[in-house]
């Protein structure tokens, strides 16, 4: 039951949660309205940089709870592997010599076609360490910040079954964390190139890890000569991602009669639900953003 | 108010830093319980609508901050969900499973309704919100499922969460 002294102080009440609500209300929306400007970004990374510290601090944590769990589990497994272990080496000594012969063959190979052989790419290593907290905005949280040398737009990459696949793209850099926008996401886009048959398009997410990339805008007279499987790449335009990098496989592709485009579905390289340690590249030709952090 | 806004929103930075720690292993099918609203909905059901906005405000805030949401999405979200939360205050006993179950429920789903209408409103690029999907439903029932044991957790927090000002 409600008891109130008098009319006035229920009246009272009421106007200042209605006051309270229009105040915040208005600054929520006026917010929203301009949150695509500079200055509310700052704020964005100044908060994002502030509690990336305690976040950081608990991965910490949990990191070691979680690696000293899996080392005991680990140490009855190593014992049998290692006798096996000590049988490939011989092996492996073997195979190492054919590595050397096949190696300078390559560089003699290489230097006659012409190319260089000077890595202009530097890696960068990362734990994800988090990830998106609702399911509308797919986001991965990195280990590494301003202060490990990451900027805004930076390409990341994984290593998927020995190959390099494309993760997304650094969006925002605190001190000692940053976040990834995923290729899967909605507002993810990379220009591509299929590495066989050489033509362009634009790769997108669907905004989940479970539905495949769409690659649009590749003419239709390219339908004969792409085929499932064929492997789907960086085209280096736009100056955001190297060429080069494979996105994903051709998984299935779409003819509508009324389209003058294909319309082809990837399966990604990367192997999403199990994706631990990435990549930042730090490639020259990269369009960057200096952090404010 | 203040005294339990703070204490309220101090709990939901905590669990908000364990969920994207934790993400990997809680979620299903990409999707993981959203357990800011389960603070925001007890703290509003208990303590009226002023408390309501204001920790969702404050705890919308947080989320756009930690998140790629544009700054205001959640904290408009969440205001309107305090207050609307708020509103219910003393009308029914909050038992441990049904008002929490169904609360959380209706919230999930007004969440998804109010994001609709902002992103037509503002034209945000890359928010699809979709009522038919499977993954809509999992969030849905997820939370709810979840909700009951948010709420006895911070029933252990009670004397410093709950009471203290004049209710309606």
């Amino acid at each position: 039951m409600r008891f109130f002294r008098n009319k006035g102080d229920k009246t009272k009440k009421l106007n200042r949660e209605f006051i309270t609500f229009i105040v915040l209300i208005s600054f929520s929306l006026f917010t929203l309205l301009f949150s695509t400007r500079p200055f509310v970004q700052d704020i964005k990374t100044f908060g994002f940089s502030f509690f990336s510290t305690f976040r950081s601090s608990l991965t910490v944590v949990k990191m070691y709870f979680v690696n000293t769990i899996s080392a005991i589990r680990e140490l009855k497994v190593m014992q049998d592997e290692y006798q096996l272990l000590v049988e490939k080496l011989d092996e492996y000594g073997k195979i190492e010599r054919d590595y050397a012969i096949l190696k300078n063959e390559n560089n003699r190979l290489r230097e006659l076609l012409g190319f260089s052989t000077e890595e202009t790419t530097k890696y960068i290593p990362g734990l994800i360490t988090g990830r998106s907290l609702d399911k509308y905005y797919s986001a991965l949280v990195i280990n590494k910040g301003v202060k490990h040398g990451v900027r805004k737009n930076m390409p990341v990459v994984a290593y998927n079954g020995g190959m390099q696949g494309l993760v997304g793209k650094i969006v925002q850099v605190g001190r000692y964390e940053s976040l990834v926008m995923p290729i899967y996401d909605s507002s993810a886009y990379a220009t591509s190139r299929l590495l066989h048959s050489r033509y362009e398009g634009i790769t997108s997410g669907q905004g989940s890890l479970d539905l495949p990339l769409r690659l649009e805008q590749v003419k239709k007279r390219a339908r004969s000569e792409i085929s499932r499987g064929d492997i789907v790449g960086t085209s280096g335009m736009g100056g955001v991602y190297p060429p080069g990098i494979a996105i994903g496989r051709v998984e299935k592709i779409i003819d509508h009669d009324y389209e003058t485009v294909l319309e082809i579905m990837l399966e990604p390289i990367v192997d999403f639900s199990r994706l631990e340690y990435i990549f930042i590249l730090e490639a020259e030709h990269i369009f960057l953003e200096d952090s404010d952090d | 108010m203040i005294k339990k806004s703070m204490w309220a929103l101090l709990i939901t930075a905590i669990l908000i830093l364990f969920q994207s720690l934790l993400s990997p292993y809680i979620a299903i099918k990409t999707v993981s319980p959203d357990l800011a609203l389960c603070i925001l909905l007890y703290m509003a059901l208990h303590n009226g609508i002023m408390t309501g906005q204001v920790l969702g405000f404050f705890s919308g805030l947080l989320l756009d901050v930690l998140s790629l949401a544009p700054l205001g999405l959640n904290s408009v979200t969440r205001i309107l969900i305090g207050a609307f939360s708020g509103l219910f205050v003393g009308m029914f006993f909050i038992d441990f499973f049904l008002v929490p179950f169904f609360a959380s429920a209706i919230a999930v789903i007004l969440k998804a309704l109010v994001f609709s209408l902002l992103s037509l409103l503002f034209g945000i690029q890359g928010l699809s919100v979709s009522f038919v999907t499977a993954t809509f439903w999992i969030e849905v029932l997820y939370t709810a499922l979840v909700a009951p044991f948010i709420f006895g957790l911070l029933n252990l927090f009670k004397p410093i969460l709950v009471g203290g000002g004049k209710r309606r």
